[in-house]
């Protein structure tokens, strides 16, 4: 991708390709599709707002889950956010999400899985959560994410690994290596 | 079974449909196209904090008159430039000495008016009321009461103003003034013709009135 100059195509090409890691961290955070759909919005705008140069692909990367993680933080400081209950953030998922089109039993257990993967991990902390997502799921440092979240890296090591045991007690009886 | 990969396929299908993508994607366009038709250019916002202050600085000057003098005769005229009363005061009081003048207000506009009229040979008209300036300076006056001048346009936008003992020559500056209400307290000017006009003489400058009594043309004494 070229993203060199900030042309229109340019910037719908640069939002159709991260609106998903986007949408993803807002919602790992909130744990509410509708404010996660807003959050990603408030996100791209800023994007173009900011009206950046950057050195690499990897930068700008960088730049937009540093901004998604701060917009989905200030989405659930605000008032209207306090008020969503998160434990059943799963129920406010797109209609389509966690449906494969399989009707396989393999695929039905799979399904199941994941859902109970996602429930565990939705029901850990908010700070945690974000480890978690940004640690497995982008493959980031965390040198890396504590740059994202602005928070030191010992602190990131601390959630990850609280978030870990707590996880491996949720999901004990799934046998993960 | 790993966790890693069994939590990466669960997110992976935690993505937002071609719909809300959509949705996402419009709203985005829509919200960075509106304000970028709204910005003005900063000269726009400097424009307008200039004029803004431009429009204090006079509200503040016509209050200033209107406190200090355009009320204090009950004239009820708001005027963009000095009172009415100010001018026929100086009228009224022209003759007068500084010393003999009664009020501090009343010697300066003396003093005003007599450095504008020295400053370029212009002698003091003499008034009818010039032995009783204390009481013109302190009362309303009616136009029976103000001087009489005999008024000449010349080619070029001049004007020369005469009086009893007073003569001066005086330019357009292509400045119009309106004032909020009709002015009452007016000297009258005529020309040779018979034509009547209602002025106002007022330091160095002569306002001269359209029929409306709210409308003047300025000129500046030469």
């Amino acid at each position: 991708m070229d993203f060199s100059l900030k042309t229109s195509e340019s910037f719908n090409e640069v939002m159709r390709h991260y609106l998903p890691m986007v949408y993803r961290i807002a919602f790992t955070r909130l744990g509410n599709a509708a404010e996660a759909e807003d959050a990603a919005q408030d996100v791209f705008v800023r994007y173009f707002k900011a009206d950046k140069t950057f050195e690499s692909e990897e930068h700008r990367r960088a730049f937009l889950i540093r901004c998604a993680v701060n917009r989905a933080n200030s989405y659930a400081k605000s008032a209207h956010s306090q008020h969503t209950a998160h434990t059943d953030a799963l129920e406010n998922l797109p209609d389509d999400a966690l449906q494969t089109g399989d009707t396989t039993a393999d695929s039905a257990l799979k399904a199941e899985l994941h859902r109970e993967v996602l429930e565990a991990v939705m029901r850990l902390a908010p700070d945690y959560r974000t480890a978690i997502y940004l640690f497995y799921f982008e493959d980031m440092s965390v040198a890396q994410i504590a740059a994202a979240t602005r928070s030191r890296e010992n602190t990131v090591k601390s959630r990850l690994s609280r978030a870990r045991e707590k996880l491996k007690a949720e999901l004990s009886d799934l046998n993960f290596d | 079974m790993k966790f890693s990969e069994e939590y990466k396929s669960a997110m992976n299908e935690i993505s937002p449909d071609e719909q809300t993508s959509r949705r996402i994607e419009n709203a985005v366009m829509e919200r960075i196209s509106v304000p970028e038709k709204k910005k003005k250019p900063f000269y726009v916002y400097a424009g307008a904090l200039s004029g803004a202050a431009a429009c204090i600085a006079v509200l503040c000057v016509v209050l200033i008159n209107v406190n200090s003098g355009g009320l204090e005769n009950n004239s009820g005229g708001i005027a963009l430039a000095p009172s009415s009363n100010y001018a026929n005061k100086a009228e009224a009081s022209v003759a007068d000495t500084a010393e003999s003048a009664p009020t501090d207000n009343a010697k300066d506009i003396v003093n005003e008016y007599q450095s504008a009229a020295g400053s370029s040979g212009l002698e003091a008209p003499a008034t009818p009321a010039a032995s009783d300036s204390e009481n013109r300076s302190s009362q309303p006056q009616d136009d029976t009461a103000v001087q009489e001048y005999t008024i000449t346009f010349l080619p070029g936008g001049a004007v020369i103003l005469e009086g009893d003992n007073f003569h001066a020559e005086f330019r357009s500056n292509s400045t119009v003034t309106h004032f909020v209400k009709p002015q009452q307290d007016l000297s009258r000017a005529k020309t040779v013709d018979g034509e009547l006009y209602r002025i106002r003489l007022e330091s160095n400058y002569l306002y001269i009135f359209e029929d409306d009594l709210q409308t003047a043309e300025c000129y500046k004494l030469v």
